[in-house]
Formats: C-alpha cells, sequence, structure tokens
C-alpha cells in the first residue's frame, strides 16, 4: 500500500478543490479542519461512496476510481457506530468476511482474534443495544480491521464518544494501527485527537488543503495565516522580517532560524507568552484577566498591538487590570508566516 | 416519587381496562345473539340458547365459507399489491427531495382525505369500460384507494427514519448493493413495512361499500354477506358471521405482538393497539 493520490478541480461550489495526498503504506494520517470543511467529503471518494467530479485516485498504483465501494477493500467507519441491530457481535464483526464468501470456521476463528484484540472476548453472542458507547464503537472497529483493509477510513470515530472514553479509544486505535501495519485516513476536527493519533496531520480548510505535516511542525510552524489561526496561534503583529531580527511595534524581536524574510506576521500562541524578563522581553499592562479553570487568559497591552496570554492560574494570580509587567516571547515559540 | 409512580401506573391501568371495554363491549351483544332463539327488548339475556345461528352459519347453504375464502384472497392480493406499489413510492419519498414532492403527497392523502366513494363513482365507469367491473381484480383494484395511502405513508415514515449510512456501511464491508439491501436495510425496515402491511391488509377486509359497487354484488365477501343478514333481520345469524369476521383482526394483533415487540417502535405501537 503506496501512493494514494487524488486531485479534484472544480465542482460549482467545490466542496473539495484540487486537492492531492499521499498516503504511505502503515501511515496514520489525520485529516484535520472545521466541520463542513470537506472531510467527510473525501473520506466517501475514497471509500466510493461517491464519485469526484474530476481527479484520480489510486491504491498502490492501481487507479480505482471505477471500482464500487465492495471491491476497493478501503473500509469506512462511520461517526455512528452503525453496527447492524438485528445480528449479534460475532455476526456484526464478520459480516464482511461472509461478504468475501469465507468459510465459517474461519470467520468465527477470525472473529474471536478480532474481540480480543479490542479488549472484548466472550461478548459474540450479545446484541448490539445491549453493549455501551464504548463497546459498540470497539465492534465497530473490529469489524472494519478483520478485513485487513488496505487504507481504512475513520470519519470521527469519537465524536460520540464521552470524554473519558475518548483517549482511550484514541489509543487503541493507535497501539492496533502500528500492530498490524494499517493505512489509516482519520478525520477529525479535534486538533489534540489528530496532534496525539497521526503520524502527519493534513490540514484542510474551505476543499483545499492547506498544510501537510507531522503534528510538531503544523502546530509549531503554520504555512499561512489562515492554518495559525485554526490552531489557535492567537497573536499576530504585522512588521518585517530580516532573517534573524523581526522588526514591528514591539519593538526588534529575534527570530528561530529558517524564518522567512521580508513584510510578514510575526505570530505565537497565547500559552507560549512566558512573563518575566528573558529573550525578547518588552513591558506590558494588564488589561484584563479571566480565569479559566486550568489556566488564566490575559489581555495585555503594549507599544504595538494587544497580546492574547494564558498562563497558570498560579503564576496569573498576583496581577490585576492596570498592573504593570514584564513578559518575554521564546524564541523557540514564534513564528514568521507571509 | 414512589407514590406518584403508582398513581400514574393505576391511572394506566384503569385507562387501558376502559379502552379495553371499549373495544370488547359492543361485541358482547353479538355473541350472545350467536346463541340465542329470539331476544327482545325488556329481556336482559336471551329466553333461550341455541347453536343453530352458528350450524347455519357453518353449513355450506349459507356460503360462508366461499365468501370467507373469497375476503382472504382479496385482502392478500390487495396488501400484495399495495406493498409492492407502496414501499418503492415510500421510498422515494422517505429519502430523496424533488421539486414537487409537497404536490405529490397531498395527492397520495387525498383519497384518505375526499371519501373514497366519490373516486369510486368515476372508477366505476372506467371500470364499466375495461370490463373489470363484477370481478375479483376489479375489487381488488378499487381496494387500493383506501389502502395505498397508508401503505404509502408508513413506507415513507419508515424509510426517512431509517439511516442509508447503514446501506453504506454494509457496501463498504464489501456487500454488493443487492447484499446491502438484503442484509442491511431489510431487516431494519421490515417490522415497519410488515406493520403497514397488516393495517392494509384489515383495511381490505373492512371493505364493505366499495366492493358493492365494484363488485356489483357478485364479488360476495364476508361483509356483504353479513350485511345481508343484519339487513334481513337475522340477528342470530349475522352474530355468527360478524364473529368469524373479527377473527383474522385478532390473529393480527397476536402476531404483531409475538413477531414484533421490542423490535421497532412503529411496529410496538402498532402491537401494543
Amino acid at each position: 500500500m503506496t501512493d494514494l493520490s487524488k486531485t479534484f478541480p472544480g465542482i460549482a461550489r467545490p466542496a473539495l478543490d484540487g486537492l492531492s495526498l499521499d498516503l504511505a503504506g502503515g501511515e496514520l494520517v489525520a485529516l484535520l479542519g472545521p466541520s463542513g470543511c470537506g472531510k467527510t467529503t473525501l473520506l466517501r471518494i475514497v471509500a466510493g461512496l461517491i464519485q469526484p467530479t474530476s481527479g484520480d485516485l489510486r491504491f498502490d498504483g492501481r487507479p480505482v476510481l471505477n471500482l464500487p465501494p465492495e471491491r476497493r477493500n478501503a473500509v469506512m467507519m462511520f461517526q455512528n457506530h452503525l453496527l447492524f441491530p438485528h445480528m449479534t457481535v460475532a455476526e456484526n464483526v464478520g459480516f464482511g468476511l461472509r461478504m468475501r464468501g469465507a468459510a465459517s470456521a474461519d470467520i468465527a476463528a477470525r472473529v474471536d482474534e478480532m474481540l480480543s484484540l479490542v479488549h472484548l472476548p466472550d461478548i459474540g453472542t450479545r446484541r448490539p443495544h445491549e453493549l455501551s458507547a464504548g463497546q459498540q464503537q470497539r465492534v465497530s472497529l473490529a469489524r472494519a480491521l478483520v478485513l485487513k483493509p488496505g487504507v481504512l477510513l475513520l470519519d470521527e470515530p469519537l465524536a460520540n464518544l464521552d470524554t473519558q472514553l475518548r483517549a482511550g479509544m484514541r489509543d487503541l486505535i493507535r497501539s492496533l494501527q502500528r500492530q498490524l501495519g494499517l493505512t489509516m485516513l482519520f478525520v477529525t476536527h479535534d486538533q489534540e485527537e489528530a496532534a496525539a493519533i497521526a503520524d502527519r496531520v493534513a490540514l484542510m480548510l474551505a476543499g483545499r488543503l492547506r498544510q501537510v505535516d507531522q503534528p510538531e511542525i503544523l502546530f509549531r510552524r503554520p504555512a499561512d495565516r489562515a492554518v495559525a489561526e485554526f490552531i489557535g496561534a492567537g497573536n499576530f503583529i504585522p512588521g518585517h522580517s530580516e532573517g534573524a531580527m523581526f522588526q514591528c511595534a514591539l519593538g526588534p524581536m529575534r527570530l528561530p532560524p529558517g524564518a522567512l524574510r521580508g513584510r510578514a506576521t510575526l505570530t505565537i500562541r497565547p500559552e507560549a507568552i512566558c512573563l518575566g524578563p528573558g529573550e525578547n522581553a518588552l513591558q506590558a499592562t494588564v488589561r484584563s484577566r479571566s480565569f479559566l479553570g486550568t489556566r488564566t487568559y490575559l489581555l495585555l497591552g503594549t507599544d504595538g498591538p494587544d497580546l492574547q496570554a494564558i498562563l497558570p492560574p498560579d503564576q496569573a494570580s498576583a496581577l490585576s487590570p492596570g498592573d504593570s509587567v514584564t513578559i518575554h516571547l521564546p524564541v523557540g515559540s514564534i513564528w514568521v508566516i507571509p | 416519587m414512589t407514590r406518584a409512580r403508582f398513581a400514574t401506573g393505576s391511572f394506566r391501568t384503569v385507562l387501558a381496562a376502559l379502552l379495553a371495554l371499549w373495544l370488547v363491549l359492543p361485541l358482547v351483544p353479538l355473541a350472545v345473539w350467536s346463541f340465542a332463539r329470539g331476544w327482545r327488548f325488556p329481556d336482559l339475556l336471551p329466553p333461550d340458547w341455541s347453536l343453530q345461528a352458528w350450524q347455519y352459519a357453518l353449513d355450506p347453504v349459507s356460503g360462508v365459507f366461499p365468501a370467507l375464502g373469497l375476503s382472504v384472497t382479496i385482502a392478500l392480493c390487495a396488501t400484495a399489491l399495495a406493498v409492492a406499489i407502496g414501499f418503492p413510492a415510500g421510498w422515494a419519498l422517505g429519502r430523496y427531495g424533488f421539486p414537487g414532492k409537497g404536490i405529490v403527497e397531498l395527492a397520495i392523502l387525498a383519497p384518505v382525505i375526499v371519501p373514497g366513494l366519490t373516486a369510486a363513482m368515476g372508477i366505476h365507469s372506467v371500470f364499466i369500460g375495461l370490463g373489470l367491473t363484477n370481478s375479483i381484480a376489479g375489487v381488488v383494484l378499487v381496494h387500493l384507494i383506501p389502502t395505498l395511502p397508508y401503505m404509502i405513508l408508513i413506507s415513507s415514515g419508515v424509510i426517512a427514519n431509517h439511516d442509508p449510512a447503514v446501506a453504506e456501511q454494509a457496501r463498504s464491508l464489501g456487500a454488493s448493493p443487492l447484499r446491502a439491501f438484503r442484509y442491511a436495510t431489510l431487516p431494519a425496515v421490515f417490522p415497519g413495512i410488515l406493520a403497514g402491511a397488516l393495517f392494509v391488509f384489515l383495511v381490505s377486509w373492512s371493505q364493505y361499500l366499495l366492493t358493492l359497487l365494484i363488485g356489483g354484488g357478485r364479488v360476495a365477501t364476508l361483509p356483504l354477506v353479513l350485511f345481508s343478514f343484519a339487513a334481513s333481520g337475522r340477528n342470530d345469524i349475522a352474530g355468527a358471521i360478524a364473529m368469524i369476521y373479527i377473527l383474522p383482526g385478532i390473529m393480527i394483533l397476536v402476531i404483531t405482538s409475538r413477531l414484533l415487540s421490542g423490535k421497532s417502535a412503529a411496529a410496538r405501537g402498532f402491537a401494543q393497539l
């Protein structure tokens, strides 16, 4: 399994606009974007449930656009578990194998194996409605995995789970993906989920892929303003980059190596701003403070634009509106975008 | 809390008992009549009992058995046709949006709103031209007027509540379109469709006027036979036939509650009726 690429130029109001992506075998790519950006459309095209207006789709170099979903070896797992209610858990998990005409003894063995992989042995005789939401989603995962698909397509599989279950399910998907060497395309609107699970994150906005990178790079080195805004960079200061230094209303700022030159915008995440002296230090005035439970949000007035900062509550508790503070912007946390 | 629940519980029991009485009470005089030899107004119970009416009703002379067979045949044919037409139509209405959908839905409802008899008059003259009057086929077709709207509406409701992603999931797991329908969609919508079909059967079963009009009295279904005895004042025989006549309704209630309870909300509601 290598080489999955696709391009779709033009639909009247394009849901997907000229989109290309390669997945390596055994790779987990998270397709991240706000709802309505076309992530699910892309997934459904890969699954064969809808046809693209134009473009090409290949699995292992083989064109598959003319193949119906059942012959693509791309299995889709939906947001709702979609277990068949009239079948037992074992019949559900074995459904795909049965459709392929496998022998029933063979099916039973592989179903058992899969159910233990998702930590649900001995529930084969139960009905889906007797299971908890987390169990249902794990059975749904087993039903997809048992087919050893060339690519597994997951459409927000964690969205309907409680927060406590979500991390566990996420880690289970990740570990099974590694263990079985599966290729996965994982759709989510949750940045944290995407960063935690993926080898690479593909950020999609309004039908276009804006940046495809390893999570660390995507979140620390956004390619442009739209990406930076989506990942919550928060602060944007216009100015001029001279490579190592950035001239702006805050004063000269030292830049990390490799930064863009010329007219540009400096960006930094609110939680990266530190109190106290250090590199790229400046004076600021506290304009407002709101306590958010696990962190505190500060709006800081400077000589240039106001800055948003998020600090641990213990550091921020002594500050009140009107106070003057020294802050610094660590070189490693700032980035320059066009 | 417990007291409130108890109150609600007993209130429901009382309501259910009243409802059962409301349904069963009108049948009691008929049952009594079928075993009576004459029964006049001031008497609370008939002075004399007899099995005469039952003997006559079950005797070939009365024509009850052929009428029963004919009624079953016509109701089954009407049901089969109504499902064959109503399920695909309901599928289209429940799943797809298209221009003029509201008008189509209204047109489908029309036979329920407008008295079926008005349409039947027009159909009668058309059927004369087609040679369908006085025939079983004609009666079956005219029974579609009161039944098809319900079948279509029930089907479209069932289909609209069914997530099409279930079939897509089956496709994605390797099922052909036909097998996805057979193994994923059909089992999910079957209870609702069955409930609709049983309803259609009962509506067709109880048709009198349309059968009389199109059948011209030659297609003598059970309601027609029943009515002729009731009209001629033989309340005892009419009572016996009425007992036979309500059998399918009771059987269908038993079947639905056995087969369908717990499988689908629609069917369960129907079974609890």
